[in-house]
């Protein structure tokens, strides 16, 4: 008797987990849909932008702004984009050993860190961050995404730092997510998407308004914006991804498990049943 | 040599806007400016403003947040940050975000941040002339 209780209340507990994990594959996927949806509402415009930043710079030549001047030395920023929570399978396992590979091959790189996970990382190795957010996700706001560009354009242009990488991960589909490595800045402009000059787009004569600087600046500024909204977004779909197969394996778990649990239930019922039949019959030959 | 123009307005998470034109208006940072096709290279940064694209007898007009326009030989590309449709824009809104930055800019507390009130103050300005200068036009072609 005891023994059926027992197996009774583990059904029922592993049965609230698969509800709870359900639940949460459930919103993993609809954030995943939203967050898919946002960068492929960004993308028209990350790639006029590319084409235009291209065709700027076949018409001015390069080495016209701070952000685009390549350096010899000097040291390396890495960004590293973790999510704020686990249960999402190895996404933050994976990211974070490469960026441990990475901070251990060439230590004096400074560390910005995206994601409660991240920065616990790093300072239980006892890293120093330079600097950290959290709960970026699942809002992605724009002020912190300038905030972010703030800071590394600081390190670049007043720190003159050589360069600063990014480490995140791209999502490729819902079962397929990768981690890597981009560089943010310098901005290597030959290699940005998006088709080469037009046709109608004539070397030398070129006009700006107000002014060659302005606009560079402005333009430079919002594309990287732009560059790292898009890095934070594929991240962060990347995260729902893995959180959504890790939370169907874990449904899965669960109901293949309260399936066995229902048979050992059903079992020890019977052969309850069955001695008790047995006790009946007994003491009814006993009275004869 | 054709007359006419391509017009791209892009902006993050809106639907782009492709069309053809005879002529585009575009508020730039220096001062508005009309583009007719042939018109040299040029690249502007814009302010918040009108954006006019008038395409023989149609006339279509948009709010701009600001952001830049590369213009080539036969095509205007826009790279908004942000833009509304004349009819569709929230006046109220408007009028609403016109007042706070106004109350925000007048009393200059510590560690208000003047710069972005500054910003929404032209923009919400830059909305309701839209959206006035819209108001007009419609009349203007019910009564004609």
């Amino acid at each position: 008797m005891a023994q059926i209780k027992e197996i009774k209340t583990r059904i029922k507990s592993v049965k609230n987990i698969g509800q709870i994990t359900k639940a949460m594959k459930m919103v993993a996927s609809a954030r995943l849909k939203r967050a898919q949806e946002r960068i492929l509402g960004a993308r028209p415009y990350a790639i006029k932008m590319a084409d235009v930043m291209k065709n700027l710079a076949f018409k001015t030549g390069k080495e016209v702004h701070p952000l685009l001047s390549v350096r010899e030395g000097g040291k390396t920023a890495l960004m590293v984009i973790t999510a704020d929570r686990g249960l999402c399978g190895s996404f933050n396992a994976n990211i974070l050993r490469q960026a441990y590979a990475y901070m251990k091959e060439s230590p004096d790189t400074v560390l910005l860190t995206v994601g409660k996970k991240g920065r616990d990382f790093f300072k239980r190795r006892n890293y120093s961050i330079r600097r950290e957010w959290l709960g970026v996700f699942p809002r992605v706001a724009m002020e912190t995404v300038l905030e972010m560009r703030d800071e590394i354009e600081t390190l670049f242009i007043t720190e003159k730092f050589k360069a600063v990488k990014i480490l995140y991960t791209e999502f490729k589909s819902v079962i397929q997510q990768k981690t890597a490595m981009d560089t943010l800045l310098p901005i290597k402009v030959e290699e940005l998407p998006g088709e080469g000059p037009k046709k109608d787009c004539v070397a030398g004569d070129y006009e700006f308004e107000p002014s060659l600087e302005a606009i560079l600046e402005k333009l430079i500024s919002q594309y990287l914006a732009t560059q790292i909204h898009r890095y934070l977004l594929e991240s962060f779909s990347s995260e729902m991804g893995a959180k959504r197969n890790a939370m169907e394996a874990a449904s899965k778990n669960a109901s293949e498990m309260m399936s066995k649990l229902t048979l050992e239930f059903n079992r020890a019922r019977q052969a309850m049943i069955t001695k008790e039949i047995a006790e009946i019959v007994g003491g009814a030959a006993a009275l004869q | 040599m054709s007359k006419i123009l391509k017009i791209d307005v892009v902006a993050s998470n809106f639907p782009v806007i492709s069309q053809e034109a005879h002529l585009v208006v575009l508020p730039g940072e220096v001062g508005e400016f009309g583009v007719m096709a042939g018109h040299m290279s040029l690249l502007s940064s814009l302010k918040p403003g009108t954006l006019r694209i008038i395409n023989g007898q149609e006339r279509a007009i948009y709010y701009l947040a600001g952001g830049f326009a590369e213009v080539n030989a036969h095509s205007v590309t826009v790279l908004a940050e942000e833009y509304v449709k004349a009819g569709e824009i929230d006046v109220e809104d408007a009028r609403k975000i016109k007042k706070q930055s106004e109350d925000l800019l007048a009393k200059k507390k510590e560690g208000t941040d003047l710069k972005a009130a500054q910003l929404a103050l032209h923009r919400a300005e830059a909305r309701l002339k839209v959206a006035e200068e819209f108001k007009e036009f419609k009349k203007a072609i019910n009564s004609s």
